[in-house]
């Protein structure tokens, strides 16, 4: 039985279609976990329609301010699709984790990626989608994540780590708060992003102060007014090391109700 | 959270008739008769005063707006002109069949600090047929001559009786200024 830890473990297999011009795959590494795990991520892009497309891709390092990132440039004939093995190191030369902003200069592009341990014996992990504008979430909105599990004991059971992106040129806050299936609160965590900074938070709930989780969910905010982000959650079976990746999944939070006016009115005799 | 009075005698802006159609006791009532949310919960005569009020008060506090309004208000001479924009969020079509109303009740603010204001006249408009979710520009205007530019203060509530002729009112939403 395999057991890994401290490196997300990522991979999707993805068939969003793709109406904008700037994708994110919000989880990406090229790093080496424990037990001898190698984890590498291939990215995958194809040109959609009847013309070829070009496009960028920009490294957004973990914990960093990724203002002015590292990019390169491709193009892609009509209906021609291109895989960037282990592109972290092979394009960036860059070890560690990431996300990646996949922007099409022409053309329309589909996007997914695969992250996985890159076992000798055959590997394993997750994929992890290109995700465009219309799945992140804004000040005023929410993002929930479910299907979450905690074990206090790393040999059974799962973990949860979760991740985020910010998606703007400034330092955002937000706000992880966690549920047990039931909807009693179990803890928040907070966290700062500086501009365009992808972060993960391993073992989210024991960084919330909880205990043995069997089934939770997360509702992710962000507290900043111009705010907007893309969540995740991967959840890591702490036997095998199989991980699924969960998307958030945005709403508007409800609008509170207008204050009625109380007016007090009464009638009587003067004197 | 305002407060507000009338002489019983001289009653102002049909509020009285929304306190009367509230009114399902049929032995004698006595002095005072309150209202909150337009005899959505009326009282009368001499009780635990803090008590009764203060409940009456919290239980309006509960309820949220079913209408959205703004007023602007300006004076010109001895007419106080109060134009109303109301959005219907109650979830009924207001109209004369439901008595949708707007009233104004406008005041000289008392010197004491401490003095409730008695209302020394008013004006009240039929809302115009609204549906669920649609917005209606209401104007209204009073005379105002005898009361001092400085001190005039007015509210705009904007009612209906939602359950029937014979029913009580209820407030969709209040605005006092200036």
């Amino acid at each position: 039985m395999r057991r890994w830890l401290s490196i997300i473990a990522i991979v999707l297999v993805s068939t969003i279609t793709v109406s904008a011009q700037t994708l994110v795959v919000p989880a990406a590494a090229n790093a080496e976990g424990v037990n001898q795990t190698h984890w590498r991520t291939d990215l995958q892009v194809k040109a959609m329609g009847e013309e070829g497309a070009s496009f960028t891709v920009e490294l957004l390092e973990s914990g960093a301010n990724n203002s002015e990132p590292e990019s390169f440039e491709r193009t892609l004939d009509a209906g021609a699709s291109l895989r960037l093995g282990n592109l972290l190191d092979t394009e960036f030369g860059f070890t560690g984790t990431a996300a990646l902003r996949v922007s099409a200069a022409t053309g329309r592009i589909l996007v997914s990626s695969r992250t996985y341990n890159d076992d000798p014996e055959g590997t394993y992990g997750q994929t992890v989608p290109g995700i465009d504008d219309s799945l992140s979430t804004s000040f005023g909105e929410s993002a929930t994540l479910i299907q979450l599990s905690r074990s206090s004991d790393p040999a059974i059971g799962f973990r949860t780590n979760v991740g985020f992106v910010n998606l703007t040129g400034e330092t955002i806050g937000v706000t992880v708060e966690l549920f047990a299936a039931a909807g009693s609160s179990l803890g928040t965590v907070n966290r700062n992003l500086k501009p365009f900074e992808h972060r993960q938070v391993n073992d989210v709930f024991h960084a919330a102060g909880a205990d043995d989780v069997v089934d939770g969910y997360a509702v992710v905010r962000t507290v900043s007014e111009d705010g907007h982000f893309i969540c995740y959650a991967s959840v890591v079976d702490n036997g095998s090391g199989d991980a699924v990746f969960i998307l958030g999944a945005t709403e508007a939070d409800p609008t509170p109700d207008e204050a009625r006016l109380v007016v007090f009115e009464s009638f009587l005799r003067p004197g | 959270m305002l407060f507000i009075e009338q002489d019983v005698d001289a009653p102002l802006g049909g509020r009285l008739d929304r306190w009367l159609a509230a009114n399902d006791n049929p032995g004698t009532i006595y002095l005072p008769l309150v209202m909150t949310d337009s005899g959505h919960d009326i009282s009368n005569g001499d009780e635990s005063f803090a008590t009764v009020y203060g409940n009456m008060i919290d239980r309006s506090l509960d309820r949220p707006a079913t209408a959205g309004m703004a007023v602007t208000s300006s004076r010109s001479g001895s007419i106080l002109h109060l134009e109303v924009q109301l959005d219907n969020r109650s979830g009924a079509t207001l109209s004369a069949a439901n008595d949708a109303t707007l009233t104004a009740l406008v005041w000289q603010e008392p010197v004491d600090p401490e003095a409730i204001p008695v209302v020394a006249t008013a004006r009240t408009a039929p809302i115009p047929s609204l549906v669920d979710g649609s917005s209606a520009k209401i104007v209204l205007e009073a005379s105002v001559s005898a009361l001092d530019p400085d001190r005039t203060r007015w509210v705009v509530i904007a009612d209906y009786q939602p359950n029937g002729t014979f029913e009580a009112y209820d407030t969709l939403q209040a605005v006092t200024g200036p």
